[in-house]
């Protein structure tokens, strides 16, 4: 079954060309690609076919599918998410039970080795009736959605790490998508939640060039992991000059100050915050004066207090893409 | 044509990019005016401070020319003092910038009516003169 176009499919909505082309340069500039690659892109995205989707909520808070759908709809950021066929999300579709199991498996059967599955939530692997859906558990859900699928996205530090399910003790066993499944194209989108944005850009380089973005080593997509929070901090030159708040209401916290010593995990973390920021582009948490908490990093709940500095300040002065080159290069 | 990737920043150090970038304007009008070569700088591809960023536009500043676009979102289009340099900014629904770019062209793409768009227009326009020549006919069998 040949799902439409998506020039089809914005025409159908009412959204022009030009729309599509604001939307197309955006992205483009989001994902690091050339300006003069916009024309293609418009071309190639708008004659790919509308993508079906399967989308498997696992052992998760629903954080990250609140992130995702609180955007109001239509927005530009939100465009393609919005004309995918989701045509499995059990948390929001009306179906229920076996009806709804009905539906994943005829668009796997319907869109065979084509379809893309987004994954949030870890797998329980230490007794899988911690998380069952209609009776199966995670992880045959996991290795039956997964085995004709073109690729996976994991949403999330969950999906992506394990994330706040694997904590110390890990009472669940839970294990993240990656250490499940090895035989296909796996994207980790991590943040607890994650940036939407991040979700469709994968999203459209995925449809434009039939392949996922290049990696880092956490097989994250460079365009937005590929820098640290505390790259891109607007608080930098005060930690270059070691001007630091102390307490959450001292002088140093009232001016600005860097919040390295309140235990920003900022220079160890790798995503786009400080640039695309949250909220409909309001602020994020170093912003509102609250440290980085690490979020996006695998085991981020386990590496000590969120409050306590990460080491010596010399560790981190002025090594600007450290990291960056750390989990580089690794392509999908 | 050519472009060059510029990072934006929000803090308030200066990166010095300002004079390399008015430079490479410069030169990109130069290769417009010689060889038709239009040039894209998408300004959130390189170190700019907030204050360098404010220095750059009020340096380029307005000349004739300044279009609202509303595609999800406004964008708005400025052809600076010097002609054939034209500033874009494209704005979300929340009015949060999602891309800023600095045009050397003798006009931005997406001012252009799109193919496309006319293709649905012409459909369009054929039914409202369709329904526009039966509304008159019908008020003026009810005169009669
Ligand atoms: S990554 Fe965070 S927001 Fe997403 S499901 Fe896990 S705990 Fe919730
Ligand atoms: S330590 Fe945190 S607050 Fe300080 S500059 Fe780095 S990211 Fe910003």
């Amino acid at each position: 079954m040949a799902l439409p176009t998506l020039n089809k499919q914005l025409q159908a909505s009412g959204i022009s060309r030009r729309t599509f082309l604001k939307f197309c340069a955006t992205t483009a500039s989001l994902l690091a690609l050339p300006q003069s690659a916009v024309a293609d892109l418009a071309t190639a995205l708008g004659n790919a076919r509308r993508p079906s989707v399967i989308w498997l909520p696992f052992q998760e808070c629903t954080g990250c599918t609140e992130a995702i759908l609180r955007s109001h709809a239509p927005t530009l950021e939100s465009l393609i998410f919005d004309h995918i066929s989701l045509d499995y999300q059990h948390t929001i579709m009306a179906a229920a039970g076996e009806q709804a199991e009905d539906a994943r498996r005829a668009a796997m059967k319907a869109h065979k080795g084509q379809y893309l599955l987004l994954v949030d939530g870890s797998v329980p692997m230490g007794n899988p009736g911690y998380s069952t859906i209609s009776g199966m558990s995670n992880v045959d859900m996991l290795r039956e959605s997964a085995k004709d699928a073109a690729g996976i996205i994991a949403i999330g530090t969950c999906a992506s790490f394990g994330g706040i399910p694997k904590a110390n003790p890990n009472p669940t066993g839970a294990v993240a998508v990656s250490d499940i499944i090895t035989d296909k194209p796996i994207v980790n989108i991590s943040g607890c939640p994650p940036l939407p944005i991040a979700i469709t850009a994968v999203l459209v380089h995925y449809l434009t060039f039939k392949r996922f973005p290049d990696l880092d080593a956490l097989q994250r997509p460079l365009a937005f992991f590929g820098e640290t929070i505390h790259d891109r901090c607007y608080r930098r030159p005060f930690f270059e000059q070691r001007k630091f708040a102390k307490s959450f209401d001292d002088e140093g916290a009232k001016n600005g100050w860097c919040l390295f010593e309140l235990g920003c995990k900022g220079p160890e973390t790798f995503n786009a915050c400080a640039t695309v920021k949250w909220n409909q582009g309001t602020s994020f948490p170093i912003e509102s004066g609250h440290p980085c908490l690490g979020c996006s990093e695998p085991d981020f709940w386990d590496k000590g207090s969120f409050y306590q500095a990460l080491g010596p300040w010399e560790r981190y002065k002025s090594k600007p893409g450290k990291g960056a080159q750390k989990h580089a290069g690794k392509n999908s | 044509m050519t472009e060059e990737l510029i990072f934006m920043t929000s803090n308030a150090e200066k990166t010095g990019n300002v004079m390399p970038l008015l430079h490479q304007i410069r030169h990109a009008l130069s290769q417009l005016i010689e060889r038709q070569e239009q040039t894209t700088i998408d300004l959130r591809r390189l170190p700019l401070s907030a204050s360098e960023e404010a220095q750059l536009e009020a340096f380029l500043g307005h000349g004739e020319v300044k279009a609202d676009i509303q595609a999800l979102g406004d964008t708005v289009l400025i052809e600076s003092r010097y002609a054939g340099v034209w500033l874009e900014i494209h704005y979300n629904e929340d009015v949060e910038i999602m891309g800023k770019y600095v045009h050397i062209c003798t006009c931005p793409p997406i001012i252009k009516s799109q193919p496309e768009d006319m293709v649905l227009s012409l459909s369009n326009i054929v039914s409202d003169i369709h329904s526009l020549s039966h509304q008159s006919s019908d008020e003026t069998a009810k005169e009669d």
